[in-house]
């Protein structure tokens, strides 16, 4: 079936089966380098994107589903000053995510931003979709906090 | 940083490796459907060159031919236009077996190191009893007044009467009936268990080959891309220097990029080659941990001091022994314990079983040996009455006994350490605590339990290794001032950043910028596998080395100048050097409802040399415990605190404390879980296990 | 030959008439809530066995709403569960937001409908058994004669004595309405992952009043995900019939009974599961011990001053 979506700003109309999943047209179709994951249902959680601003993953959202919508992955994200905040809380918490989960982590930690979900317990089930243990609870919670601050102090300054 | 080289998409064609679930079969027959010219089959004949794949002297085949040897190993290579036809066309594939295949599981390789003779502590010691014909005194209670002197004592004793007896000899006229008692030593023994683990990753990787020119072009994620191109070549045929390998982005969990790429891309390469257009294959990496046991036996003096220790420690290697004399001797290392003793004797085993090569999964052996030794420490103190803590400060001397595995390494920073870790965690108030709560469980609810663990760790491969394989750089300065590091190994990570800064100092460069590191071009020199960090520890030693060469050679030579040089520090007296101290403590919650063990709290505490960038090595740490936790089935608890510090000490090495971590947590943990369930366990644990474990505690 | 991979139909429609018209040119039709389960599925992409015709039920205005009065909430099949909170929070029983939690963060609850997660055929979450603690109710649409036919069934209708989901081919769930009667005490307690490793996991969930020494009311369920929920009139009677304080005794008696109804019901349940299943209702009588404590004591104290 013939599907149109925006894929990190890009206008595309794209021939795929109708329940492909996107985690799969994005690493087969479009050669994204941001997702590599499909965990076959196990629920990785790494395979995350922003539909419509809102984080999914991926490996559940088939091809019909996307006609009309517009995807972020982490490689049209990390370009964005948004990312800069949760860089920047990166840094400033002097912890990251490991390479196989920070797209994911990253994307969840906006989705949390967005929506406003800041409290200790919202974050830690939050980012328990990520099936990867490289982040201890207490850092997960305060990366989250530090971003939002960052943003918060970024928006204050530009108003 | 990955290569950035665009992969022509035109023509590409798709492929699927099929793999069977089991192993150890030989294959009757192949049952592949008739498919249309779209599709290519490629099984071992097929391919074009030699179906073997070399890495450091050993070998093992690319595709299985005849039998299976493990679950993972490719049987068919299925290329097709898409994935989609790939995939379901695999589908229909199926593999009969016939019978088992001739070769068995079997002792491969042993290794036997040791001091003193052991014979003497297994046999227990010879008491001489001189019995007058007058005497009055039961021997009875002869025997138990001698019981009450210490082993230095009764050698001393059992030597005077020896050199009684030769006076003896002189004297024959003098005749004196003799009882020999044997007493045995009394013994501590142990039995580590690691069940074999194995890591699948989530993330596809694609091994992509396509030819341009006279070049073949392979791009994988690889942590040794001389070993690809190598591959590659003996398996197409292709000339070795025709083949560019390009590194696609990867993050080794457990050194999972390792060996598999190797095979994916050989096949690919294969396809690509007969297809004649560029060829993909996407497969998820995959990395196993052989099962691992030690046995161990320490004999005590009546003081309780350890005498004499022997132990058995047996390693799975799968199927293909690679690096297996590597494996032994990093294993040995981590066997002989920092505490003083007479005799030792230890075996390291090396077997073959019908599972993938696990040679290397974050460790080569080391991180489990070195666990085994610290948890047998732990039972050892449980033995002797004291608390883990105690033990060790009791039990080490301020030197470690030089073996040719490692120096002579002064214990007093390791005491340092446990002190601190001790004082930070209550170790010895909630050691004891724990022990008395799980008298009670149904009480609360829960039993507790804490494990202690120090250590020693080692970095880069073993001199013997080193010096039997040539794995090299090159240092050039360019005319245009450039410094220029042609190595196979390095394109990322932290530690260039920390080589770019030495060399820029060492040369008194302007800027860091000046420092290129080249590195995957078919013309670099072969530096051996980026094998964690532990490469990182010897590299800078020799780099430091060479940059003072180049710096005194640029004062009296035209430029350019270039000076090939080891990766690896082959100058040690012993196998292997220290390259930082740990000590780590574990606390851990086991709920009586579910029966998932929820660490609470870690403590680690390390003293290591120059750290390349602190919160990098923070996070790994910290990444490393808890994926080592998470790998042996334990959960963490959402208010779980890691308390982590480094202390600088003087030293050369930079900081590298991968498997130093990983036996710390191994070690730790095992004695934690004992003490909350009572019962020894075996790793990685879950909670059927545990449920057993604590039924059968409660009925014993 | 290797026949193509076809690519399923997919069908959207916008109201519950012309999803009518569609199930009777296609009565083979798959029926696609939010995909979570179907997706999940090991070899769901690529299949040739995927059905060629899928009814997207997304579109569908009428599963998408929420209404509620004093005595009961009403949702449409296609709320997802994060919407059921997120909008519901205030007026939902809380159980019922614990249960919806324990399925994970928004990004799976968002995608997780009410109707997928009670029909989906072999496999259990804990939300019916909660649900059917509030007395849920289902309106299930299917087709007889060629015409499109709805009735009301009580939850326990409409899965057998197994815990099967036991409705006919082309039956749709449409809303399921809840009692919102209040109660004092409610509790929801889960050990083991449902997903993926679900042969050892159980949760349990409890609502009641506690009055002094008595719990009326009492409502008890227990989910095992590969088998089923059990929840009927024995099992509320073990807490209804008992006066709390428990003491030791009482306490084991109330667990064995609790956990003979379990084994009869489902006899192959493991070895931990029942005792995850005995640490869970041990919990549950803690809590309310102690709940029937307090109110004692805080009475006394009245009835003092």
């Amino acid at each position: 079936m013939k599907v149109d979506c925006i894929i990190d700003g890009k206008s595309l109309l794209l021939n795929l089966n109708s329940n492909k999943p996107l985690s799969l047209i994005l690493s087969e179709d479009i050669q994204n380098p941001a997702i590599s994951s499909h965990c076959n249902g196990e629920l990785c959680g790494l395979c995350v994107v922003l539909m419509d601003g809102k984080a999914v993953l991926s490996c559940l959202v088939p091809a019909f589903e996307i006609r009309g919508k517009s995807i972020i992955t982490f490689d049209g994200y990390a370009k964005t000053k948004n990312a800069k905040d949760i860089e920047k809380a990166y840094e400033l918490m002097h912890i990251r995510p490991c390479p196989t989960c920070y797209n994911a982590r990253t994307l969840l930690i906006e989705s949390l931003l967005s929506n406003n979900m800041t409290s200790r317990e919202e974050i830690i089930r939050e980012m328990e979709c990520v099936k990867c243990h490289c982040l201890e609870y207490n850092d997960m919670v305060r990366i989250v906090q530090a971003a939002n601050e960052i943003r918060r102090k970024r928006h204050a300054r530009r108003s | 940083m990955a290569d950035k080289t665009n992969v022509p998409r035109l023509n590409m064609r798709y492929g699927r490796l099929y793999t069977s679930d089991e192993a150890g079969k030989k294959i009757s027959e192949i049952n592949i459907p008739e498919f249309d010219q779209k599709f290519l089959v490629m099984k071992a004949g097929d391919l074009l060159g030699e179906n073997k794949l070399s890495l450091a002297g050993s070998e093992m085949p690319i595709m299985a031919d005849g039998s299976v040897l493990y679950p993972e190993q490719p049987l068919v290579a299925l290329i097709a236009p898409d994935y989609e036809s790939a995939t379901i066309a695999m589908r229909s594939i199926s593999v009969s077996f016939s019978e088992e295949s001739e070769e068995e599981e079997e002792n491969l390789y042993q290794e036997d190191y040791g001091w003193g003779n052991i014979e003497d502590y297994r046999n227990g010691w010879k008491e001489v009893i001189k019995k007058e014909k007058t005497e009055e005194k039961a021997p009875q209670e002869e025997k138990s007044e001698e019981t009450e002197h210490s082993s230095e004592d009764k050698e001393e004793s059992e030597t005077n009467k020896e050199s009684e007896g030769e006076n003896g000899e002189e004297q024959p006229e003098e005749k004196e009936e003799e009882e020999v008692i044997i007493h045995e030593y009394r013994k501590t023994e142990t039995s580590f268990i690691l069940k074999p683990v194995e890591y699948s990753s989530y993330t596809f990787f694609a091994a992509t080959c396509w030819s341009e020119g006279a070049n073949l072009h392979v791009m994988v994620p690889t942590q040794y891309p001389q070993f690809i191109a190598d591959t590659v070549s003996s398996a197409t045929g292709y000339e070795r220097k025709k083949i560019v390998v390009h590194t696609s982005q990867y993050h080794e969990s457990y050194d999972e990029y390792l060996l598999y790429p190797a095979i994916v891309a050989a096949i690919a390469a294969n396809a690509s080659l007969i297809l004649k257009c560029p060829v993909e294959i996407k497969t998820r990496a995959y990395n196993r941990r052989g099962g691992i046991r030690t046995k161990r036996i320490t004999y005590l003096s009546p003081d309780l001091k350890p005498l004499a220790e022997e132990v058995v420690h047996t390693i799975d290697i799968g199927a293909y022994p690679m690096l297996e004399r590597e494996v032994e001797r990093q294993a040995m290392t981590g066997i002989i314990p920092s505490y003083p003793l007479q005799a030792f004797k230890a075996s390291v085993k090396i077997e073959k079983s019908f599972s993938f090569p696990s040679f290397i999964f974050s460790s080569m052996g080391y991180s489990e040996a070195m666990a085994a030794t610290e948890y047998h420490s732990s039972a050892l103190a449980k033995e002797i009455g004291m608390s883990p803590y105690e033990f060790r400060l009791w039990a080490y001397k301020d030197k470690r006994k030089f073996t040719d595995y490692l120096p002579a390494i002064q214990m007093a920073e390791i005491k340092k350490l446990l002190t601190s870790i001790a004082m930070k965690s209550s170790f010895s108030r909630k050691w004891s605590a724990n022990d008395l709560g799980r008298s009670n469980p149904s009480f609360l609810g829960y039993t507790k339990g804490i494990g202690l663990a120090s250590a020693i760790g080692i970095a880069g491969f073993s001199t013997s290794f080193v010096s039997e394989h040539e794995y090299q750089a090159k240092m050039t300065a360019t005319q245009r001032g450039a410094i220029v590091i042609d190595t196979s190994a390095y394109s990322r990570g932290t530690a260039v950043t920390f080589w770019k800064k030495l060399l820029k100092n060492e040369l008194e460069l302007t800027s860091e910028d000046s420092v290129l590191f080249s590195n995957a071009e078919h013309s670099s020199l072969d530096s051996g596998p980026r094998i964690l960090s532990r490469f990182i520890c010897s590299f800078s030693k020799q780099l430091h080395a060479t940059a003072r060469k180049l710096k005194a050679l640029k004062e009296t030579e035209k430029l350019p100048i270039a000076i090939t040089f080891d990766v690896e520090n082959r100058y040690f007296p012993c196998e292997f050097d220290e390259s930082a101290f740990g000590a780590m403590a574990i606390e851990l919650m086991l709920p009586d409802t579910s029966y998932i063990p929820v660490v609470k709290e870690v403590w680690a505490d390390y003293s290591v040399g120059p750290i390349a960038n602190s919160d990098i090595l923070m996070t790994s740490v910290k990444q490393i415990i808890l994926k080592c936790l998470d790998e042996n089935g334990l959960k963490t608890d959402k208010n779980m605190s890691l308390h982590i510090t480094f202390s600088r000490r003087d030293s050369d090495s930079i900081a590298a404390v991968t498997t130093l971590t990983r036996g710390l947590v191994i070690s730790s943990l095992k004695s934690a879980l004992e003490q909350a369930i009572g019962k020894k366990v075996s790793l990685p644990i879950n909670a059927e296990e545990i449920f057993r474990l604590r039924r059968s505690a409660n009925e014993s | 030959m290797l026949e193509g991979l076809r690519s399923p139909n997919i069908h959207t429609p916008q109201n519950l008439s012309e999803f009518s018209s569609i199930i009777q040119h296609y009565p083979t039709s798959s029926f696609w809530a939010g995909g979570t389960y179907i997706m999940s599925r090991k070899f769901s992409y690529p299949s040739n066995a995927t059905n060629e015709e899928i009814i997207y039920l997304g579109s569908i205005e009428e599963l998408r709403r929420f209404q509620r009065n004093d005595r009961v909430a009403e949702f449409g099949s296609m709320v997802s569960l994060y919407e059921l909170i997120t909008t519901g929070k205030t007026i939902l029983p809380k159980i019922l937001v614990d249960t919806i939690q324990s399925f994970g963060g928004n990004i799976a609850t968002g995608r997780i409908t009410i109707g997928g997660s009670l029909a989906t055929r072999d496999f259990r979450s804990s939300l019916p058994g909660t649900l059917n603690l509030f007395d849920a109710s289902c309106e299930v649409r299917y087709m007889k004669k060629k015409r499109m036919h709805s009735k009301w069934f009580s939850l326990m209708q409409i899965y057998d004595k197994s815990g099967r989901l036991n409705l006919p081919a082309n039956a749709l769930i449409s809303r399921i309405r809840i009692n919102l009667a209040e109660k004092s005490f409610q509790k929801f307690l889960v050990r083991g992952e449902f997903f993926p490793h679900s042969d050892n996991a159980v949760s349990l969930a409890v609502t009641g009043n506690l009055d002094q020494d008595n719990f009326n009311d009492a409502r008890l369920s227990l989910t095992y995900p590969d088998y089923g929920f059990i929840s009927n009139h024995d099992l509320d009677n073990t807490l209804s019939s008992a006066r709390f304080p428990l003491d030791q005794s009482e306490s084991r008696s109330v667990e064995e009974a609790i956990l003979e109804i379990a084994g009869a019901t489902f006899p192959h349940l493991s070895h931990l599961q029942k005792i995850r299943t005995r640490g869970l209702v041990r919990e549950m009588l803690n809590e309310l011990n102690i709940n029937a404590l307090t109110t004692t004591s805080i009475e006394d104290t009245s009835s003092n001053i």
